[in-house]
């Protein structure tokens, strides 16, 4: 008896270590992203800027020697691109240089091993919120499983420095923000205002947290005369809080921070790049995506499971918002979108949601890569689905049942986790049929870059140098940095010179319209010899010269 | 004073939805079409086209019919004349 209130009492806290445990214990499996390198010459760069205003020489010099070392021709200049965040990769420049961590791997891993672990500390906060919401074990419990248990973000945990650590900061936010929403107080207010500059510090998009909060505010009922003061003194701290915070988190704004946070709004929401993609079996211009672009991706990328019950609870909201503002009079006693605290909950992730959702659609905003600019959404998805799941408790009877049902089904997303592995990030449900297979973008991060590079180095043990012919837009050479240098030195990346190359690599990823441009094309002299697929989707292909 | 701004910010959201499914949708298509038209894909398959109908001419036994060919003989042979006289 004693040892099972033991385990009812910490089985969050088991749950949570044993997710912890192997997501560090599988971290080494993963390749490098394409992202990554220009990330880590950016925490460099801007380390280096902040460090000229100090007098740590040694430092400086170490910094210095770093950023001579990072390079090549693919790779973009941050001081072309200063306007990205650099919360995740300022730190991490400051943490490889104290700790002299120069192996290539081992840098790589570091970020790995950070990313992981501030996901999984999302994590524990969506708990905490929904705790706070539903207060209901089954909801709790299935709330977190289907938090983690989506694949491409599972996958994207440990490698994705831009848009989990986004994700991961949006639900820490949330959850102070239900916090002051219980408990309006300065302590509460100082904490929200710190995560929503540094959520806005790592991508700008967040500054819809910022105006969220301003609007719930002001259309909350606690606006009387007598508030007043207090009201304007709470708007004031938060604002001045939030832009104190984010100038000193976000050095790009350091020289002038209105125009510079302006020209980041602009760039972020119509990005100066022309990319053709392969989307539904067509090539598309990510300046002109069609409408069904995130929607589509959306269907087809999160486990049905979630979708369905999203699908549910947000058709649930829209309904409950809809009925209130047809209903809005001078005299409701009630207040207009919500009564009570947990409704009012639901309404700001509907709100926010909404408004970012059909804007991101309607506006032609400029995406690519799937829609993993907006994996933030997932916290609203998983949390509209906790609102389905509250809903159906409620239609059927037999409770006990349902939930052992829908605990089955949210197990096979753990089994495609263990089936896509390690490219989870590639993960798409069963909606996608067989012979559409070929018809999406699958390995865009180029993470089975370093599996290839590792396969052909076995394959050729007698070859002191292999050259390698790429038939993709991302750069292999990048997927290099995860081997150890002995097995990097025996490999020359000659890009689109397949004259000179030995083997050649596709993956099908192609920033041109394959069908007209034949940038990509393999030559005649080269034949298949390898391919390798997960799930039916094909991450790349190895052509041999004969 | 609340109604009118509620009924004025859903006002708002809807204007804006029907203007981008409207004439929001009709500019983008516009916008792409012209982008499209110069783009290097269709530089490409304006060649190839070029190409491939050269190819099929001199695969023909003749290219012109022979009242073309008259047409155009008589033609360059006005030219000519008017040419040789001045």
């Amino acid at each position: 008896m004693k040892s099972n209130n033991f385990l009812k009492n910490n089985f969050y806290f088991f749950l949570f270590t044993i997710y912890f445990l192997i997501g560090i214990f599988i971290v080494k499996d993963y390749g490098i992203s394409v992202d990554e390198e220009f990330h880590r010459y950016s925490g460099f760069y801007w380390l280096n800027y902040i460090l000229e205003f100090t007098s740590f020489d040694n430092l400086k010099l170490e910094v210095n020697n770093k950023l001579m070392n990072i390079g090549g021709h693919t790779l973009p200049n941050p001081k072309n691109f200063p306007f990205y965040g650099v919360t995740f990769d300022l730190p991490l420049a400051f943490l490889e240089t104290v700790f002299n961590i120069d192996g290539s791997r081992d840098y790589f891993l570091l970020r790995h091993y950070l990313n992981f672990c501030i996901f999984f500390l999302s994590s524990v906060f969506f708990f905490f919120i929904l705790k706070n919401r539903f207060e209901n074990n089954h909801i709790i419990l299935l709330g977190i499983l289907l938090y983690l248990s989506s694949p491409r973000i599972f996958g994207d945990s440990f490698y994705n420095n831009k848009d989990i650590i986004f994700l991961s900061l949006v639900t820490i936010n949330f959850y102070f923000f239900f916090k002051i929403i219980d408990n309006l107080n300065y302590k509460n207010l100082i904490f929200f205002s710190i995560f929503s500059a540094l959520t806005c510090a790592t991508r700008v998009i967040g500054i819809f947290i910022p105006f969220s909060f301003i609007f719930m505010f002001l259309i909350s009922k606690n606006n009387t005369e007598k508030l007043l003061l207090f009201n304007t003194k709470i708007l004031f701290i938060y604002i001045a809080t939030f832009f104190i915070i984010l100038i000193f988190f976000w050095p790009y704004l350091w020289s002038n921070p209105p125009a510079n946070l302006i020209t980041s709004l602009k760039i972020f929401s119509k990005y100066p790049a022309q990319f053709q993609m392969l989307f539904n079996g067509q090539y598309v211009d990510s300046r002109f995506l069609p409408l069904s672009y995130v929607p589509l991706w959306i269907i087809i990328s999160i486990p049905i499971t979630s979708l369905s019950l999203f699908l549910f609870g947000y058709y649930y909201l829209f309904k409950r918002f809809f009925k209130r503002l047809i209903n809005i009079n001078q005299k409701n006693v009630f207040n207009d979108f919500w009564r009570g605290k947990k409704e009012k909950k639901d309404f700001l992730f509907f709100l926010n949601f909404s408004l970012i959702f059909f804007y991101v659609i309607l506006s032609n905003t400029d995406l690519y890569n799937g829609w993993r600019h907006l994996y933030f959404l997932h916290v609203f998805i998983i949390y509209f689905a906790c609102i389905g799941l509250f809903r159906l408790r409620l239609i059927f009877k037999k409770i006990k049942y349902f939930f052992l049902i829908l605990l089955t089904l949210i197990s096979f997303n753990f089994f495609d986790i263990i089936r896509f592995h390690p490219f989870q990030g590639s993960y798409f449900n069963h909606f996608v049929q067989a012979e559409r297979k070929n018809y999406f973008e699958v390995d865009y991060w180029g993470l089975a870059g370093t599996k290839f590079l590792n396969e052909i180095i076995i394959n050729e043990p007698n070859k002191n140098i292999i050259k390698i012919g790429v038939a993709s837009y991302l750069p292999l050479e990048r997927s290099l940095k995860m081997l150890d240098n002995k097995n990097s030195s025996i490999i020359e990346i000659v890009g689109q010179d397949y004259e000179n190359a030995d083997y050649i690599f596709n993956n099908d990823i192609s920033e041109v319209n394959k069908n007209f441009n034949t940038k990509y094309k393999i030559p005649n002299n080269f034949q298949l010899i390898n391919e390798l697929f997960v799930n039916g989707f094909m991450l790349y292909q190895v052509y041999k010269k004969n | 004073m609340k109604l009118f701004i509620y009924k004025l910010l859903v006002s708002l959201v809807a204007i804006y939805i029907l203007f981008q499914l409207t004439i929001g949708l009709m500019l983008k298509d516009f916008e792409k079409k012209i982008i499209q038209i110069k783009s290097q894909e269709n530089i490409e398959l304006i060649k190839s086209k070029i190409r491939e109908e050269l190819t099929n001419g001199v695969d023909k036994d003749s290219i012109l019919s022979a009242e073309d060919a008259k047409l155009i003989r008589d033609f360059f042979k006005k030219i000519s004349s008017e040419i040789n006289s001045n």
